[in-house]
């Protein structure tokens, strides 16, 4: 039972993970940064909290609103390029970050003991004070605010730019302060989720965030599906679980999953969520009468 | 009232328009022709910020607008359709013209999710309007699924959605069959009927003769006469720059 709670409780903060990117997908951009963001928004809400005795609400907005403002200034450049140069641009930023916290130290005695940041030693001793109640708060509030986005003229904006951009300005989509926006949002929503997560397993260190993270980020949308913000949810849940439903698969765990993966990704182009479209379509294509679909 | 002066664009050396003067006032319809690659589709890019001009100035209500982005010119009321279809195909008809609207909206109009005050009004403006161009009964359907000549029509609602001053058609009739082409030129008289400004860019003789008070027409880049239809129709240069100087 405590093992279920605690992959439950893994995959809600994987949850927003995968939403944070998704924020960045929304507008059209393909960003690997957001696990850069998770791992700023680990260490001050680690350090406010166990260096400066913070509750953890306030630990978390101030985080929250840091990285908004890092996305904000990261963002702002990375309107100008897409594709493949976005990628790389954000998976260095990431990298900036993990390089920066391997090389930064600020130790603090607290209650007799040296607390704080220790470069690549990592950063021990948070206390926890997330469990599965504030996990489950955050998570239903975070579904709702999506759910809310998509269906206001903010998500009609961001997925307008996403299908056609020159038409979305033509249309009067300010795109630079949706891009730029919707970027830092995903900040944010990173930062909260790395805090969370900072202050569940208590202890964190550069490694935990690298280009590995990055990319099972960048999977859960791509095997969940990018057209709802349902898709990135069920894909966190699934690659949450994944690794251990192959357990049966002894040293080769980490190779079966990355076919599932793969496998899903060409069978189900439009992931998870959209099974359903896509077989409809398949069946369309043999020539069955073809149906307006609805919105 | 939209008014350009000494409009010029040059592709590295190329000359793709050169001095282009036009002006075009409200609840009037400008015809603006030329054969292939004469720089009308430049023109339209240039007037909605899409390209940047080289040279010369786009004035709206004596605003200038040749250095804004397209967005800040919609929101200045000149809207456009595109000569290839450009509509957000997977989402439905309705929030095609939505999304148009949405300049109407202040930031937190924005945010709200729900059917409730300015956003009933502006649902209910979005349904005229698509009655007007006869697809209200189309209007949950993805856009994709529309024929050819209801994308048309839905490009039209959703650029007049912006509720604009000046309405750019880029060949609103290519490819659309005869009774089409009849539903419109209804369709944009009406427009002008309701005080915009219309620059009808078009190959389709008929309309352009039938519809336009006036008529300017490029030929590489340059333009070689203006005037009403009956005047450009008999004018030996436009002859010629369609059919070949007679040997």
């Amino acid at each position: 039972m405590a093992y279920l709670l605690s992959v439950a409780e893994t995959c809600g903060l994987n949850v927003f993970l995968a939403l944070s990117v998704y924020a960045t997908f929304m507008v059209g951009q393909f960003s690997l940064a957001q696990v850069g963001f998770w791992s700023i928004g680990a260490y001050v809400t680690g350090i406010l909290i166990a260096l400066y005795g913070f509750a953890l609400l306030p630990a978390l907005l101030v985080s929250a609103l840091i990285c908004a403002c890092i996305g904000l200034v990261v963002g702002y450049p990375c309107l100008r390029i897409r594709g493949i140069y976005l990628a790389m641009a954000t998976v260095a930023f990431s990298e900036v970050v993990r390089v920066f916290f391997n090389n930064f130290t600020l130790q603090i005695p607290v209650g007799g003991l040296m607390l704080g940041p220790g470069g690549p030693m990592g950063f021990r001793g948070i206390p926890v004070v997330t469990r599965w109640p504030q996990i489950l708060t955050a998570f239903v509030l975070l579904l709702g605010i999506f759910a809310w986005l998509e269906k206001s003229r903010i998500g009609l904006a961001a997925k307008s730019i996403r299908e056609d951009e020159t038409a979305a300005a033509c249309a009067g989509v300010n795109i630079v302060a949706m891009k730029v926006g919707m970027f830092a949002f995903g900040a944010a929503i990173a930062a909260i989720g790395g805090g969370m997560y900072a202050t569940y397993v208590s202890s964190v260190s550069p490694d935990n965030f690298g280009f590995h993270l990055a990319l099972i980020s960048i999977f859960f949308v791509a095997v969940g599906g990018s057209e709802r913000f349902v898709g990135p949810v069920i894909g966190a849940v699934v690659l949450t679980i994944l690794p251990d439903l192959l357990r049966f698969a002894g040293d080769f765990r980490m190779v079966v999953y990355g076919i599932v993966v793969l496998a899903i990704v060409v069978v189900f182009p439009r992931g998870i969520e959209g099974v359903g479209a896509t077989l409809a379509q398949r069946w369309r294509q043999r020539g069955h009468t073809p149906e307006p679909q609805r919105r | 009232m939209l008014q350009v002066t000494n409009l010029g664009k040059t592709f590295g050396g190329v000359k793709a328009l050169t001095d282009l003067d036009l002006s075009l006032g409200t609840g009037e319809i400008l015809g603006l022709i030329g054969p292939n690659g004469s720089g009308k589709t430049t023109t339209v890019n240039l007037l909605t910020g899409i390209f940047r001009a080289s040279s010369g100035s786009v004035r709206l209500d004596g605003k200038d607008l040749s250095m804004s982005k397209p967005e800040a010119i919609a929101r200045s009321g000149l809207t456009r359709t595109f000569q290839n279809l450009r509509l957000f195909k997977s989402q439905s008809v309705l929030d095609n013209v939505r999304i148009g609207q949405s300049i109407h909206c202040r930031f937190l109009a924005r945010c709200n999710a729900l059917t409730t005050g300015a956003e009933r009004a502006l649902r209910r403006e979005a349904e005229l309007l698509l009655e007007r161009m006869s697809l209200a009964d189309r209007r949950h359907w993805a856009a994709d699924a529309l024929s050819y000549g209801e994308k048309k029509r839905l490009e039209i609602a959703r650029a007049l959605a912006m509720r604009p001053k000046i309405l750019l058609l880029d060949e609103p009739a290519a490819g659309m069959n005869a009774v089409e082409v009849d539903r419109l030129m209804q369709i944009i008289r009406g427009i002008r009927d309701s005080g915009i400004g219309v620059l009808l860019i078009e190959h389709h003789m008929k309309l352009v003769m039938n519809l336009c008070d006036r008529i300017a027409v490029l030929n590489f880049g340059v333009k070689i006469a203006e005037g009403t239809p009956t005047v450009i129709a008999s004018d030996q240069a436009v002859i010629e720059s369609y059919l070949g100087k007679a040997t």
